[in-house]
């Protein structure tokens, strides 16, 4: 007989010594962060207490930051994991199909409007920004879970995503013809991905951010069911279409406010979740939070590289996390037979 | 009404597949379902599993509605295994043949669960499989598992409330061998009161195992009884549009093609 119990405890194991060790690194990457830049920080100077000068740089402008980076970061994991399992694929990522630039081109939409239209709202804008994105985002999910529904293959699904992308760039071109210089350098930074300007969101953000992940993780269980088939997960008692729906405000709450703290960061939902069920285990129990923490880390990481990799000028994050992440995507594309 | 039924369907009609169908089962029943490509066999076991927003007439479950069980109950009563489909995600085999126990809410924590999954995973002949990924299985070898999650679900010894099992083609891809041991392990829960309905295409293996076979055609019933009642020559010739003939050996029917094949 297989002591099948052993076997699911050492496996429970694995996962809490990676969950307990992806802390860690996280909280090492931030502390790295949070002493990294320009502006030179060391740790006697924490030590022996910090000019005016240098707590400014610390409280509001790194700390923000690197609060906006771990959001962000984690929220796009968590979306791109459970997005697949709503698409029931390995591929889906709220970047590369079009969810985060329709989301982005909501959000742009409404600066636009406020701008010209509404300018007795300006002082909305915070609200009124992230609502848009996931309004934007809302659409674009249940219109690829509409399509999907008929079992749709892996390659409309990209090439729709791909199509909504396009659609979305090129609505914008329009705005920036018709948009001063100020909205002008807003947008473009929509359209790249930055985390320099998500501070203000930040109070905004953190309440929907986690009602949504606390969400997942109380149903953890039934999306796990889910994502081993949809008519398995009925025939265990799963209400499949209330999930459905469900899934998708989370992926829309989860895209829509990370776009509207960062503009567009792409691959962060492919990457991340692929490496871990790779190396770990696709149990949502254990993948969500996983995701979550190495997003947070991953972004944060590529933050550094964008702020510090010339000491001239900033690269948008956002083009980091491509140029890792769309080969890595090539190579998923390439390797994988049934596409 | 029979106090023995435990499946009741009355004027049911379904879209453009299933035709004013009337049946019931009885408790312990081992029911084949059996039909050329097309006839209906899935849409009416997926019916059968509570897919029933779309359909007309009624479909009563041990004298209930089935309409009104909550999904949560209905999953302790009834296991459905749908026709296979590669999983686009993978876990180890042992922890997606404990998907099976979620319904029950229980975990491998609990003994009895562990022998129950045990004995299947030996009776089907994939322990030696556990500790892969079900990513990494012949189709033979992810029938056998699918077959041992569902089976874990409405298993007498760990669910007392289990009546149905369901079961699309769960001979396909299956040797010989293991063919023989699922429909002894299908019989056995049968004898158990679990009542089986699964749909096959062998026509042998209807008359040999089953205690009772229903043939569709068409989304029609054309018949349910006994399989030597129901698989005559004339009925396979209607149905199927096949010339065959009736042998006897040694006590057992076997129905082979009357017609040679062109190149003998």
């Amino acid at each position: 007989m297989i002591d099948l119990l052993k076997l699911q405890r050492a496996s429970t194991q694995k996962s809490r010594t990676t969950l307990l060790f992806l802390s860690i690194f996280l909280v090492a990457v931030s502390l790295v962060s949070l002493a990294s830049g320009n502006f030179n920080i060391s740790v006697d100077d924490l030590v022996n207490g910090l000019s005016p000068l240098q707590q400014q740089v610390l409280f509001e402008l790194r700390l923000p930051r690197i609060v906006t980076a771990i959001l962000v970061g984690a929220a796009l994991a968590v979306a791109g994991c459970i997005l697949q399992v709503l698409l029931a694929n390995s591929l889906a990522e709220p970047g590369v199909i079009g969810i985060s630039s329709f989301a982005s081109l909501f959000a742009v939409l409404s600066i636009v409007l406020l701008d010209t239209l509404l300018p007795q709202w300006a002082g909305l804008q915070q609200y009124i920004l992230p609502l848009s994105a996931f309004v934007g985002a809302s659409l674009v999910t249940y219109l690829l879970y509409q399509v999907t529904k008929n079992n749709l293959p892996t390659t409309k699904i990209l090439l729709l995503g791909v199509a909504i992308g396009i659609f979305s760039g090129a609505i914008m071109t329009w705005l920036l013809y018709f948009s001063d210089d100020s909205s002008m350098r807003q947008m473009l930074y929509w359209m790249m991905g930055n985390l320099a300007y998500g501070a203000d969101f930040i109070y905004i953000a953190v309440i929907p951010l986690a009602l949504s992940f606390l969400w997942i993780m109380r149903r953890v269980d039934a999306l796990n069911l889910l994502q081993f088939g949809e008519q398995g997960a009925f025939q265990s008692g799963i209400d499949v279409p209330k999930l459905r729906i469900q899934l998708i405000l989370c992926v829309a709450v989860l895209t829509g406010i990370s776009v509207s703290m960062a503009g567009v960061i792409s691959f962060i939902g492919l990457v991340i979740p692929h490496i871990l069920r790779i190396l770990v285990t696709s149990q949502l129990r254990f993948l969500v939070p996983a995701s979550a923490l190495l997003g947070a880390s991953f972004l944060l990481l590529a933050d550094l590289i964008a702020r510090s990799a010339f000491a001239t000028a900033e690269l948008p994050v956002g083009a980091i996390t491509a140029s890792l992440g769309a080969p890595f995507f090539i190579y998923l594309l390439l390797r994988k037979q049934d596409i | 009404m029979n106090p023995s039924e435990i499946i009741k369907l009355t004027a049911i009609n379904y879209q453009q597949r299933l035709h004013d169908i009337n049946i019931s089962v009885d408790t312990g029943s081992c029911l084949f379902l059996l039909g050329p490509n097309g006839s209906g066999k899935s849409t009416l076991l997926s019916l059968l599993a509570g897919h029933s927003q779309a359909c007309q007439g009624e479909y009563r479950l041990a004298a209930r509605r089935v309409a009104d069980y909550p999904i949560a109950e209905l999953a302790l009563q009834r296991a459905w295994l749908p026709q296979a489909s590669p999983p686009p995600f993978a876990i180890p085999v042992y922890q997606f043949i404990a998907l099976g126990l979620h319904p029950l809410g229980i975990s491998l924590e609990d003994d009895q669960a562990c022998l129950v999954i045990n004995q299947l995973l030996t009776r089907l002949d994939i322990a030696k499989l556990v500790t892969r990924n079900c990513d990494q299985l012949s189709g033979g070898e992810w029938q056998r598992v699918l077959i041992a999650r569902t089976l874990v679900q409405v298993s007498p010894r760990l669910n007392q409330q289990s009546v149905l099992c369901l079961l699309d083609e769960p001979l396909t891809g299956l040797d010989l061998k293991h063919q023989i041991e699922v429909l002894q392990i299908l019989k056995e829960f049968s004898q158990q009161g679990i009542t089986v309905i699964a749909s096959i295409h062998d026509l042998n293996l209807a008359l040999n195992h089953a205690s009772e076979v229903l043939l569709l055609n068409s989304g029609r019933v054309v018949g349910q009884g006994e399989a030597n009642q129901i698989l005559t020559v004339d009925t396979i010739k209607q149905v199927y549009d096949v010339d065959t003939e009736l042998l006897a050996v040694n006590g057992r029917h076997f129905i082979v093609s009357a017609a040679l094949p062109a190149s003998v």
